[in-house]
């Protein structure tokens, strides 16, 4: 008996042996290849020819290309977005769903340029923007001129009002922050009367007052109103909106959507609206894309994806929502979990979770296909049908 | 907040008195008393004579006594001769304590001075070599014993190349007086300065560290990149503004600090600051010494508090002290 867990003891220790070398090859690699994109990221003096580039569709604000942002952690390599490509066209809103850990976040923060350093970084694909003066890659931008980019061109808004807000500056400052950044020229009082503008734009009744008052005490829908007052105050051509209503109570959701989407009407941008939730995705979107474990499964007009789903995730999402009038013992989640972000499956990775697998199911992951002119699906159920 | 200050100063009275009690419990509990300590070396001291000087010094008296009798001069200001000194011993205090606050005070500032940037820059480059590096040389400062560390720099600075006197606070028979006075104990006081800041520098530091690199991970930090700014203004009016709310309150809590005296570090280098002699009264048992200089000690921990907790107020606008 105790020869045996000698033995096992032995084993085990071998084991962690092993797994401590591959940790420590893994951080090693990554280390190396980490250091290459920081150091690209944060030249100074780029020629812009480098990063300029023309757009596909010229009708398109944004157009992002098979974006690949990794993050290479001691455990691994997490390919958190793999392959992504959405268009976003002027003027109008795309909805980007999936469940949590999908990959939705860092798709818009890679848009950004703001996926957190130093472990996670974008390692291929193109995102380009177009930009009042040309259009440009953001992939190659360096930072100082995302600097330029950021806040004034494309602005953020992020899921966690409560704590998005510097605690230590008043609302004020904060946004007038923002408009000299961008408006150097700008006097402060002009400064401070479209800081004030602004937030009475957002709906914010006693736009003075909370001028001079602290992030603390405002409400959460205050601070998200906010933060849309802040991200708006630059005349943003587009938008990025990261689960905006997540952290607020569901009255207050309906008003920054309305919000939202008047604001939108009032200065023509586009906006990404990033959400899991599909009443929101119903009520804004002109387009929907669907994420799933860091790539699209679905994707076309909001009429087509809700109306006719094609692609069983996209089926078990619209399933799991909650609908009023209708009688259910038990609310639908779809079963499973997602794969291990580490070593993804080399077939699709839905297989282990989807009801309606055929034999094929086990062979390549399934390319997103055109299955009719406006909608486009991942998934091998409809490889005969269509297809470009 | 005159409120708030107000009610802690009260509450602080009955502190103070527990402190007391506790103190004169424990001093005159302890073994050897001042008495013994004095007729030791004198072998044909008589009982009776040893029992004279105890009625003398008022050790003779019980605890609770004595401790009566010790609070019931104290509230009216007096708080005895201290046995060794023959003086009145808050005089003694007020003598030593300006010796103790003129080592500390550059040793404070030279702390905040070397501290708190290399926190925020080993924060801002986190596993970088700096990181490291700054990090190993903190660990070693706090794990150096003060003994050890004066002996090293003694032995290299005094003894070997002769620049910084051995220990004392002033050259003897030389009587300097104004300015080159001022010159020659700032001269002796050099190697413990250096002592007591090293060995100070890296608790600072990591505090530093600490809080920059949770400030960093912030979400308002993201806005604030997400807004345009530079790096260097996220970094320096952004994240260093709220990084320096928890150090603005602990280093304030340190300034009452500065008075009780460095008690090994004063004892090597032989300078006649509050710890140095707090200690000789601890092994001789002069208890009215010790009871004023533990008493001192208890006010300044008292007003430490009080001030980080005020401080505290001041710096975060989401703090309102009631």
């Amino acid at each position: 008996m105790s020869g045996m867990t000698a033995e096992m003891k032995k084993i085990k220790k071998a084991e962690q042996k092993e797994a401590k070398l591959r940790m420590k090859q893994i951080s090693k690699e990554n280390n190396k290849i980490i250091k290459k994109f920081e150091k690209e990221k944060k030249r100074k003096k780029v020629d812009p020819s480098e990063y300029q580039t023309t757009m596909e569709n010229p009708d398109n604000i944004i157009e992002i290309d098979n974006l690949h942002t990794y993050f290479f952690t001691d455990m691994g390599t997490v390919k958190s977005v793999n392959g992504v490509s959405i268009e976003v066209p002027k003027g109008k809103t795309v909805a980007l769903v999936g469940e949590s850990g999908c990959g939705k976040s860092v798709t818009s923060l890679s848009v950004m340029k703001l996926v957190q350093g130093p472990t996670g970084q974008i390692v291929d694909g193109a995102i380009r923007y177009n930009r009042k003066g040309g259009a440009v890659d953001i992939v190659k931008t360096p930072i100082s001129e995302m600097q330029h980019i950021r806040g004034n061109e494309i602005a953020m808004i992020f899921q966690e009002p409560m704590t998005s807000l510097n605690p230590i500056f008043t609302i004020g400052y904060q946004i007038d922050e923002t408009i000299k950044l961008h408006r150097p020229d700008m006097k402060d009082e002009d400064i401070k009367k479209q800081t004030i503008e602004m937030l009475k734009l957002v709906g914010i009744a006693r736009a003075e007052g909370i001028y001079d008052c602290y992030p603390h005490e405002l409400s959460g829908g205050m601070r998200q109103r906010v933060m849309i007052a802040m991200s708006l105050s630059c005349d943003p051509q587009f938008i990025i909106a990261d689960e905006p209503t997540t952290a607020l109570d569901v009255t207050i959701q309906a008003q920054i959507l309305d919000l939202l989407r008047d604001i939108k009407q009032k200065i023509d941008a586009s906006i990404l609206l990033i959400t899991h939730d599909l009443g929101v995705v119903a009520e804004m979107a002109d387009y929907v894309v669907v994420m799933y474990a860091g790539k699209i499964v679905e994707q076309g007009t909001a009429h087509e994806v809700f109306l006719n789903p094609k692609h069983p995730y996209t089926m078990g999402l619209i399933k799991s929502k909650p609908a009023v009038g209708k009688v259910v013992d038990r609310l639908y989640s779809i079963p499973g979990a997602v794969p291990n972000p580490v070593s993804m499956p080399n077939y699709c990775f839905f297989k282990d979770r989807c009801d309606k697998c055929l034999a094929k199911c086990n062979g390549d992951i399934p390319e997103l296909r055109y299955i009719s002119e406006d909608h486009k699906v991942a998934c091998h159920l409809y490889d005969s049908k269509g297809g470009k | 907040m005159r409120q708030y200050i107000i009610r802690r100063l009260f509450i602080s009275i009955f502190i103070l008195l527990g402190v007391s009690a506790i103190i004169y419990g424990l001093l005159r509990t302890a073994p050897a008393d001042y008495v013994s300590t004095i007729t030791n070396g004198i072998p044909d001291a008589t009982p009776e004579m040893k029992a004279k000087l105890t009625e003398l010094y008022g050790l003779d008296k019980g605890i609770v006594e004595g401790y009566v009798d010790w609070l019931s001069s104290a509230l009216k200001g007096d708080l005895g001769q201290s046995f060794i000194y023959n003086k009145p011993a808050q005089d003694v205090i007020k003598d030593k304590m300006w010796v103790s606050f003129w080592m500390a005070l550059p040793s404070f500032i030279l702390q905040l001075l070397i501290a708190i940037p290399l926190g925020i820059i080993s924060a801002t480059k986190q596993y970088s070599i700096t990181d490291y590096t700054v990090t190993t040389i903190a660990l070693i400062g706090i794990s150096l014993p003060s003994f050890f560390f004066a002996a090293v720099l003694q032995r290299a600075f005094s003894m070997g190349l002769g620049w910084f006197p051995l220990q004392g606070m002033v050259t003897a028979r030389e009587d300097y007086v104004g300015f080159a006075h001022i010159m020659d104990m700032a001269w002796h006081f050099v190697l413990p300065i250096t002592v007591l800041t090293v060995l100070s520098i890296g608790g600072l530091m990591r505090y530093s560290r600490t809080n920059m690199l949770e400030v960093l991970n912030a979400d308002y930090i993201r806005t604030a990149r997400a807004k345009g700014l530079s790096e260097h203004k996220v970094i320096y009016k952004h994240a260093f503004r709220n990084t320096l709310i928890p150090i603005v309150t602990m280093v304030g809590g340190m300034i009452p600090g500065l008075f009780s005296g460095a008690m090994i570090t004063e004892g090597i280098f032989s300078i006649e600051g509050l710890g140095y002699i707090g200690l000789k009264a601890l092994r001789s048992g002069d208890i009215p010494f010790m009871m004023a200089f533990t008493m001192f000690l208890a006010i300044l921990t008292l007003l430490g508090t009080l001030l980080s907790d005020i401080l505290y107020a001041v710096v975060d606008p989401r703090v309102r002290l009631k």
